[in-house]
């Protein structure tokens, strides 16, 4: 067996901190005996109506949200308020461990033993088996748009009914990470066979720490206590109310008046509004905390001008990330070059280590101007950008901050406002004629960021990159099981990308939330893994 | 009066066909096609032919057309791409909320416009006639959307108190608790209409007061209630009654904004969906119900002229 990685996390401390969380998961009111959290209670909370249930269906978050209060994956990542919203220390989950051999290829999952389905038709309480798991893994592979975030499987076995045998074509270093992603959630094949796919709200069925109770559409999603859960003592609440309230104003309101406990998703409240909710609901905790999903200017890099690196360096020379940062952020964000966000800290590489690709990330408009003459664009330029307007004002307003800055080197941004189903199925996925602006996805694995944006071929890659150089380090990046070997390639791809400026990446904000005061526990968390979340939070009231 | 109503309910079936046309040829203008989202953010199918060959979408538009409404002869108004599930099931789930808040909003209307508006035409020129009249413009310068931001945003800032949002109760459940859900946004989307028919009642019985039976039944010794309640007021009620039946779509298209703020699960979140999606049964499905509701309301209002004025009946 050799060492592999998992996020930050080395092979060997992963089976520790695997056989600690047992142990927390066993007995959590030993763990958080100090803070004496409490049973019962409903927690309210604004959330999404998903599109659809089934997880491999979707790229929807939506979807993920909603799915994870009942349905469980293999590992988890750490919650609570102790743990940072960018810590994925990976944890056991439906799993108790995973051994890993030498050659990274093939990983050897030991499954809890006593997990139950809920106690209804038609899985009515029986265990849980590797053959679940085998099922899951070959419906994600054939049906998920995510599963190529599982590398290339080549094989699945299930030598006894509770280990799992995952064979790879090649090492895949975030593969253990992305087990612990919601939409790689193990489901019951009965469920399947007897409504013929996952699409309605019946089908939501699991083993996870709450069972839905009951679906109204267009109104909300109740979820109780599982009471067959396999961790006893969780989850600490009795109920929670997950709403379908949609305007942003009606969710705010709602939460000033204490009629919801937590605002939104990831209990986010607008930057604008902080100072009037400390000053109407001084007693309500206000946190920063840093997001990951970057924001970006794609550029056609497979055509005139933007094939030209000049004219793209030339656009990055224009932002002044200092003052952007300082002035329109208040200091509460990140001036983040990209590609990497800044707060995966053990994967960031800073400025200063970026080498030649670093000047590029200066604020000089004389030189952006210089080599856009040079580019053949003397007088300036003219560009069509994308963009959703329903990302928010505050993108609107980052974006027009944008367009500002190149306004100084000569350079018009034409600003395009899509409507959200053309931008999603197309200038997101890289269908634009010039440039197109917006956020990225959430990842919690590094080589989102990387792979996902750089690589030939991939669908996000919207700047249309094709540089052979990079595809070969991207490729290895995945391949290495040792975290530092893993670190020096990812070192080398964030050089080159800084050098090259495939993407502009503009300074991104923290994110503030908030939460009523006897909500206790919660921590503030970059997934999408909510059941997780809220399985260690207790009402204090 | 029932040839007369036969005449207008014949009439109806032209201007239907005419709405299903349009119907089904502006779902398909909308930018973007279903296929591509299907497949590019879902994976519903292998290949963009083999799904639009699966959802029936490969045929020319006018064999997609015809099927379409010969589903709908048959009383089947389509199923989702997405979901599979019937349109009609949804709009039957919908419906009545958004059909409720609309009556509620007419309700809300009347009540505010009818006394107003007489008021006002009564004591013409008085003090009361020019609040009258300066509430109705006021009423028709204040979006709706933004008085009802106004009604959830402010009690939770200044008073930590906010409209029940959040959870919906049924009719069955509770009929109080039921129509209580709906008074606000109902006061929000009646206060804006009830300035457009207050005018028009002031205006109305301004001019019926004036006519000569009027003045005879004044001279006759009527008191002035019974003049004004039973004599003009039914006079002066049909143009009133056009303006109520000519805004139906308005309620409906307020609901959905009204829908959205205060959380209701009515048609208004539901066609929004389905447009983002480009879900074409369930949009041509909603459009052609509601549309055939509007000519429906325009049918009763043209036979309740038959009923206020029989000078109609005999045309």
């Amino acid at each position: 067996m050799d060492a592999l990685s998992i996020g930050s996390v080395g092979r060997r401390d992963f089976l520790k901190l695997a056989g600690g969380a047992a142990a927390i998961a066993a007995a959590p009111g030993e763990v958080f005996a100090q803070a004496q959290p409490r049973r019962g209670g409903v927690l309210k909370q604004i959330g999404f109506e998903p599109p659809t249930f089934d997880t491999h269906a979707t790229v929807s978050f939506q979807t993920q949200l909603i799915s994870s209060f009942v349905r469980r994956t293999l590992f988890k990542f750490v919650n609570g308020a102790k743990y940072g919203p960018s810590d994925f220390t990976p944890v056991p989950d439906l799993a108790l461990k995973a051994d890993v051999s030498k050659d990274g290829r093939v990983y050897t999952i030991a499954l809890r033993p006593g997990v139950r389905w809920e106690s209804r038709a038609p899985v009515n309480g029986r265990e849980l088996v590797a053959a679940d798991v085998k099922y899951s893994f070959e419906r994600a592979l054939k049906k998920s748009p995510a599963a190529y975030l599982l590398g290339r499987i080549e094989g699945i076995e299930t030598p006894d009914k509770h280990t799992v045998r995952v064979t790879l074509a090649d090492a895949y270093a975030p593969f253990l990470h992305n087990l612990a992603e919601p939409w790689n959630c193990i489901m019951p094949p009965e469920v399947e066979d007897k409504m013929g796919d996952f699409k309605a709200a019946e089908s939501l069925i699991g083993c996870g720490p709450f069972a839905l109770e009951r679906y109204e559409p267009g109104v909300k999603a109740v979820f109780a206590r599982n009471p067959t859960y396999y961790a006893k003592g969780l989850p600490y609440l009795d109920k929670v109310e997950w709403l379908f309230v949609k305007d942003r104003s009606t969710q705010l309101s709602l939460f000033r008046a204490g009629q919801v406990d937590i605002p939104y998703y990831d209990a986010r409240i607008p930057r604008t509004d902080v100072g009037s909710f400390k000053k109407s609901n001084p007693t309500y905790p206000v946190q920063f905390w840093d997001w990951l999903a970057v924001r970006t200017l794609a550029f056609r890099t497979d055509k005139a001008p933007f094939n030209d690196p000049r004219v793209r360096q030339a656009f990055s020379l224009a932002v002044d990330r200092k003052k952007w940062l300082a002035q329109y952020l208040e200091g509460q964000g990140w001036e983040d070059p990209g590609p990497v966000p800044a707060p995966m800290r053990e994967w960031k590489l800073p400025t200063s280590e970026l080498g030649e690709g670093a000047k590029w990330l200066q604020h000089n408009p004389a030189l952006a101007r210089k080599m856009l003459a040079e580019a053949g664009f003397p007088n300036g330029m003219k560009v069509k950008c994308t963009h959703w307007p329903g990302y928010g004002p505050e993108y609107v307003e980052e974006l027009e901050l944008l367009a500002f800055s190149l306004k100084q080197i000569g350079v018009e941004l034409q600003i395009v406002n899509e409507e959200y189903g053309n931008y999603i199925r197309g200038s997101f996925l890289g269908k634009f004629d010039e440039a197109s602006w917006g956020p990225s996805s959430l990842f919690t694995e590094v080589d989102g960021y990387l792979y996902n944006f750089f690589r030939s071929g991939q669908p996000n890659n919207r700047s249309h990159v094709a540089d052979t150089q990079l595809d070969v380090m991207l490729d290895a990046q995945r391949r290495y099981t040792s975290r530092s070997s893993r670190k020096k390639v990812i070192d080398d791809i964030q050089r080159y990308a800084a050098e090259r400026a495939y993407y502009l990446y503009t300074p991104y904000p923290k994110n503030v939330s908030s939460w009523t005061p006897w909500v206790k526990n919660y921590g503030c968390k970059n997934s999408f893994d909510r059941g997780a979340q809220l399985e260690v939070v207790w009402l204090d009231k | 009066m029932f040839r007369y109503s036969l005449r207008r309910l014949l009439l109806v079936l032209p201007t239907l066909f005419l709405v299903s046309l349009f119907v089904f040829a502006i779902v398909r203008a909308i930018p973007g096609d279903v296929v591509d989202m299907m497949l590019e953010q879902f994976q519903y199918g292998k290949s963009a032919d083999e799904l639009r060959a699966r959802l029936g979408l490969d045929r020319p538009l006018a064999a997609q057309y015809v099927t379409w409404v010969g589903q709908v002869l048959r009383g089947d108004l389509g199923t989702s791409l997405w979901t599979n599930r019937p349109a009609a099931l949804d709009i039957a789930a919908r419906f009545p909320v958004t059909m409720t808040l609309s009556l509620l909003s007419i309700a809300v209307s009347l009540m505010i416009a009818l006394p107003v508006g007489i008021l006002a035409a009564v004591r013409q020129d008085s003090r009361a006639d020019y609040a009258a009249r300066s509430f109705a413009v006021g009423a028709l310068a204040v979006p709706n959307f933004w008085l009802a931001t106004l009604i959830v945003v402010l009690p939770s800032y200044y008073f930590h108190w906010a409209p029940s949002i959040g959870s919906f109760t049924p009719f069955a459940e509770g009929s109080y608790a039921y129509l209580g859900q709906f008074l606000l946004p109902a006061l929000c989307l009646g206060v804006a209409q009830a300035g457009i028919i207050m005018r028009m009642a002031r205006g109305m019985m301004l001019e019926v007061l004036r006519q000569d039976y009027v003045r005879t039944a004044l001279a006759k010794g009527l008191g002035g209630a019974a003049v004004v309640l039973g004599h003009a007021l039914r006079n002066a009620a049909i143009p009133i009654v056009t303006v109520i039946g000519g805004q139906l779509p308005f309620y409906f298209g307020g609901s959905i904004i009204m829908e959205h703020i205060f959380g209701l699960p009515g048609m208004g979140s539901f066609v929004l969906e389905a447009i983002s999606r480009r879900d074409y049964p369930v949009i041509q499905a909603v459009n052609l119900f509601v549309a055939a509701l509007v000519v429906l309301s325009n049918l009763l209002v043209d036979v309740s002229y038959g009923a206020l004025d029989p000078r109609v009946r005999q045309d």
